[in-house]
């Protein structure tokens, strides 16, 4: 926080009043718009569903073969060699081929929740909490968020869970940011303020308090990025981007408007929508085929390189920090219908210019991937580290929340420690 | 279809696959027999009360009025409170608005949800509301089947794809247009002099769309199997008003289930032992009926555990749909049970053994589900949620649980819900949120939305639902036909308010990708982009009635709605005037505003704040806030614009 900016936030929050834990008030840092580049931020992507972590890797030698015979339809077919260890989905070959992304890409093998839930509902709001016992109303992205005293910014219609707590700007089309804008035969007479006004109470009345700080919230978020916004379309983004039009490419170029925008979010969330819910017919490596997983992979692939040029061209590369994870993965047999069901750890991806590059050996702990010995149509890959270890060291030693701050995000108390860090995170030198 | 009002509600299942003839359920209301629309002003000088007193109503009225004084609502809240828990908000057509609101519009109210309750998954659409289907949703009139034959008949015709993939998407969205029409106009009936009276409660559209939402399908993934005259929320409104264990069965065996879930797909394999997927059997468990999902942990309290899913994973293996382009017999569901497929083995469910009787064994575990108590705690939850306040819920369970029978008696535990004190409290009032679909609806419904004007825009377009009969569609006839009805403006009028919808959910209603469906609680849709959007939906809705303007409605003595003379007031009495007479006579709303004239504060079924009020007066004086890019002011200018500004407002999220 600079001096200059310390005066107008006493200001706003002082205006506004005091707020109780879970209607926290964080305002978005007004920053000059080169000051943009410096910012540590981290791109959070959730695939909903229950992503099948092997279908993306799966191990070379070793256990490669049981794997296959268990996998007769959606093993991986010729994969590309990633590791010395490890083999990717080879419709993944749009990241590997990319010098910048192959420098930073990290595969977390056997990551996951602690807890044993199978249930797509349950786990998610476990991970999403960070709470790995019972549940919490807040999100654990949020009030890392708040802590940071840094925005943040959920792209999709509907404020995803991990950002609770904080007051997160939540658009799928920046548009909308617009303070009037036409619609149909509407000409744009009425001003956001005046909308807004409807749903702010004024001093001295009483009513729905929580609408208030929405709008409240709304209007500084939305005014403090309008101008800056001025004349940006969903789909003049995706095209300047080179974005493959799908949703989620969709989703990662007004991430990236957003990412460079005044808002000078801390956090960035992607909602991929829940599709990798892959029980039947996965079609593992086929990149055609309606909701087909190796469709869905090829898209991500295809779109992550181009959120990668897209980050470099606005130079926020090098200080940004993008994860993949799912609520849990799948099992290893596959089931009946040439599909996989709910299963335990799957993988994490990450990049990021912030990130350090995977190594078979880098990590305590880490063995090569490995399956049990013996297998019934529920046993799933076991987890070996907690997706909340990683997400503490990313938000430590990357956005540089406190350790103690950062460990206590997640319950149980202490059931997070910096111990067992994997050193994901490049450091500098 | 008055048959049906005497069968027993199991045997509603079986006949209903039989009996699709005019097959349109929804609302039709007439007045409740014991209290007319002309008894409405009958009240007794002295007492105040209303001549008629309630009979079948007679608990629910005494739970609305025996209330302690802090407790007790007003006759115009009680109006409001049973029209925006009971149905989609308050609507201006006919004599049981606030400006009537009085001890005869209680017992009416009383009377009414009694009658509706008795008729639920028996109703059938208004005469206008059917032409408006015929005319602009005509693929809602033939069965799915027939459709689908037409699919497979575009498929080898038309290599190009166009027509097939465009009759597979304009099908269900038309499902989603009639829920959507319905909703917004399904509570209204014409009087005997052709005038419009609206019911203001809908029960039988609000139950629709809450076990619509209990059993959520994905139009994405399943549409093929969700269109049509009998297309899946077709299907559950017939299980309405029977027991939750015959409307789980009716969901269980619908192929747009099946689909949707794996199901259809899922057989047993020998070799292993096991089922080929888990997926139907463990949402079955978690969302449609136990509402909890699996132990995490021994002894944690939970009632089943991953086995269980395994287990019934197995149980349900053979129970599958037919292929969507499968010639089905007339009437048919789709619902094939595949013995071949089924495991021939014993199996052990949550503690009880069965035997391999087929599907004989997936139906007697339907029943053990309908009735197991974790079951019924968490159905009554759920129902318990939509109508109360969260620090009400508790006594609102327990009367569902007492009130469940065997299977769920539906109709039993809407009365158990409604004839509580609790419900009808102060401390009940506008205590919930509204869903995005509530906040769209109750908007439009407040702006006029009615019968006859889509009916008669229908007639001016000159539509019937004939040039869609699928039997007799080619690729070109079709997309002919399909590209004229998209230019229809009437039809812009129903698919239009769908987009809002879609705006505010993120995803088009019947489209949800998740079987939980959506949240019943309005505020977990709340972010900062949610109140900006919702801020502005009611503007963008009132230009939909354009739609209408210019298409139809040239008789205006044929419906008795007037429009509202405000350029004509504004000249006479000022700007101020003029647009509190038309927020408080016209959108439903009571007195909000101060009136120049005498209108006691009572009117008004809720405050609004003095700086909102303010607002809506600034904007209404303003020419440069009005809607429409018009020099001079209009009639249609500014009540498009004066109702978006009122309709915007923080008072409209609640319910």
């Amino acid at each position: 926080m600079t001096t200059g900016n310390m005066g107008r936030r006493q200001f706003l929050v002082g205006a506004l009043g005091a707020l109780g834990a879970a209607g926290s008030l964080v305002l978005p840092r007004m920053i000059a718009q080169g000051a943009a580049a410096a910012s540590k931020r981290l791109v959070f992507i959730f695939l909903r569903g229950g992503v099948d972590g092997l279908g993306l890797v799966s191990p070379i030698g070793g256990d490669a073969a049981t794997l296959a015979a268990l996998r007769r339809n959606i093993g991986l077919r010729d994969p590309l060699v990633f590791s010395p260890t490890l083999g990717v989905n080879r419709l993944l070959a749009p990241l590997l081929d990319d010098a910048s992304i192959k420098a930073c890409l990290n595969i977390v093998l056997h990551a996951g929740s602690l807890n044993e839930t199978r249930s797509h509902f349950v786990q998610m709001d476990h991970v999403e909490s960070g709470n790995a016992a019972s549940t919490t109303p807040t999100g654990f992205l949020g009030m890392a968020a708040n802590a940071l005293v840094r925005s943040t910014v959920g792209v999709g219609a509907l404020m995803p869970a991990s950002l609770r707590g904080a007051n997160p700007l939540v658009l799928s089309d920046p548009a909308r940011l617009q303070p009037q804008y036409a619609h149909g035969g509407l000409k744009p007479g009425l001003r956001r303020a005046q909308r807004l006004g409807l749903y702010k109470l004024a001093s001295g009345e009483a009513g729905d308090t929580r609408v208030d700080t929405l709008a409240r919230q709304a209007e500084l978020q939305f005014d403090a990025v309008a101008s800056a916004m001025q004349g940006v379309t969903l789909s003049g983004l995706v095209t300047a981007g080179g974005y493959v039009n799908s949703p989620f490419g969709q989703r990662l170029a007004v991430a990236g408007a957003m990412l460079a925008s005044p808002a000078d979010p801390a956090i960035v969330t992607i909602d991929a929508e829940h599709g990798w819910d892959t029980h039947a017919n996965q079609a593992t490596n086929d990149a055609a085929g309606f909701h087909a997983y190796g469709k869905k992979v090829d898209d991500l692939a295809k779109n992550l390189r181009v959120f990668k040029n897209d980050l470099q061209r606005r130079a926020m590369w090098e200080n940004t920090a993008i994860v993949l994870l799912s609520e849990f993965g799948r099992t290893i047999r596959e089931n009946g219908n040439q599909g996989s069901d709910h299963g335990r750890a799957g993988a994490m991806l990450l990049l990021g210019g912030a990130m350090r590059a995977h190594s078979d050996s880098a990590y305590r702990g880490l063995r090569s991937l490995s399956l049990p010995t013996t297998f019934d149509e529920s046993t799933a890959l076991d987890v070996v580290h907690d997706y909340r270890v990683v997400m503490a060291e990313i938000l430590e030693r990357h956005l540089g929340l406190g350790q103690a701050a950062a460990l206590g995000l997640f319950q149980p108390a202490a059931s997070v420690r910096a111990s067992d860090y994997l050193n994901v995170v490049r450091t500098a030198g | 279809m008055s048959s049906f009002r005497s069968l027993p509600s199991n045997a509603l299942v079986v006949l209903v696959l039989c009996s699709l003839g005019s097959g349109a359920l929804a609302m039709n209301p007439v007045a409740p027999a014991t209290i007319g629309y002309s008894d409405l002003t009958s009240l007794n000088p002295q007492t105040n009360l209303c001549m008629r007193r309630p009979v079948h109503g007679a608990a629910i009225y005494a739970a609305m009025t025996n209330q302690s004084a802090a407790n007790k609502l007003r006759n115009v809240e009680l109006l409001q409170h049973a029209a925006s828990r009971l149905g989609f908000g308050l609507s201006p057509f006919g004599p049981l608005v606030p400006g009537n609101s009085n001890d005869c519009t209680t017992v009416f109210i009383a009377e009414e949800i009694v009658r509706q309750i008795g008729l639920l998954g028996a109703n059938e659409d208004h005469p206008h509301v059917l032409t408006a289907r015929r005319g602009l949703l005509p693929l809602t009139r033939f069965l799915r089947n027939d459709i689908n034959q037409a699919v497979a008949r575009f498929k080898t015709l038309d290599p190009s794809g166009e027509s097939y993939g465009s009759l597979w998407w304009e099908a269900w969205l038309q499902v989603a247009g009639l829920m959507t029409y319905r909703e917004m106009v399904g509570s209204q009936g014409l009087r005997g002099n052709g005038t419009i009276v609206d019911h203001q409660i809908a029960l039988e559209e609000v139950l629709a769309e809450l076990w619509f939402n209990h059993f959520n399908v994905a139009a994405s993934k399943s549409h093929q199997y969700m269109y049509g005259r009998d297309s899946y929320p077709e299907a559950l409104r017939f299980g309405l008003g029977g027991t939750f264990g015959s409307l789980l069965r009716v969901a269980m065996r619908q192929p747009a289930m099946l689909v949707y879930l794996d199901n259809q797909n899922n057989l047993y394999d020998p070799a292993t032992g096991s089922a080929a997927n888990q997926n139907l059997a463990r949402e079955l468990l978690e969302l449609h009926t136990f509402g909890v999902g699996p132990r995490e942990s021994p002894g944690d309290g939970r009632p089943y555990g991953q086995s269980d899913v395994v287990e019934l994973a197995k149980i349900l293996t053979g129970w599958h749909a037919h292929h969507h382009s499968v010639l089905l017999p007339q009437g048919a569901s789709g619902f094939v049970y595949h013995g071949a497929l089924d495991a021939d083995v014993p199996v052990r469910f949550l503690g009880t053994d069965y035997p391999p009787t087929g599907e004989a064994r997936a139906l007697a575990v339907l029943s053990a589900l309908a009735d197991h108590a974790q079951t019924k705690t968490a159905i009554c939850t759920k129902l318990s949620r939509a109508f109360y306040a969260p620090e009400l819920l508790a006594g609102a369970r327990d009367a569902c649980v007492a009130a469940w029978g065997t299977g769920g008696d539906l109709k039993a535990i809407m009365l158990a819900l409604l004839q509580r004190p609790e419900f009808w409290g102060r401390s009940n009032y506008r205590k919930l949120y509204r869903t995005p679909i509530e906040i769209v609806v109750s908007a439009m419904r407040q702006m006029g939305a009615n019968i006859v004007d889509v009916a008669y825009a229908v007639s001016a377009e000159g539509r019937a639902e004939t040039v869609f009969t699928p039997s007799a569609l080619t690729p070109s006839s079709y997309m002919t036909a399909i590209r004229d009805l998209q230019a229809s403006r009437a039809a812009f009028f129903i698919h239009g308010s769908n987009r809002r919808i879609e705006n505010l959910m993120g995803i088009q209603r019947m489209n949800i990708a998740p079987p939980t469906g959506y949240a019943l609680d309005g505020s977990r849709f709340f972010s900062t982009g949610y109140i900006d959007t919702v801020s502005r939906t009611a503007m963008e809705l009132a230009g939909l009635f354009e739609q209408l303007h210019t298409s139809s409605r040239q008789d205006f003595t044929s419906w008795q709605y007037t429009r509202p003379p405000i350029v004509s007031d504004i000249n006479a009495s000022g700007s101020d005037f003029a647009v509190q007479k038309y927020v408080n006579e016209r959108l439903a709303m009571g007195d909000i505003l101060p009136l120049a004239r005498n209108a006691t504060p009572a009117v008004s079924p809720f405050v609004l704040q003095p700086s909102h009020r303010r607002i809506i007066s600034e904007v209404a004086a303003a020419s440069a806030s009005w809607a429409y890019w018009e020099a001079t002011p209009s009639n249609k200018v500014l009540e498009k614009t004066w109702a978006g500004v009122a309709l915007g407002n923080v008072e409209q999220l609640k319910k």
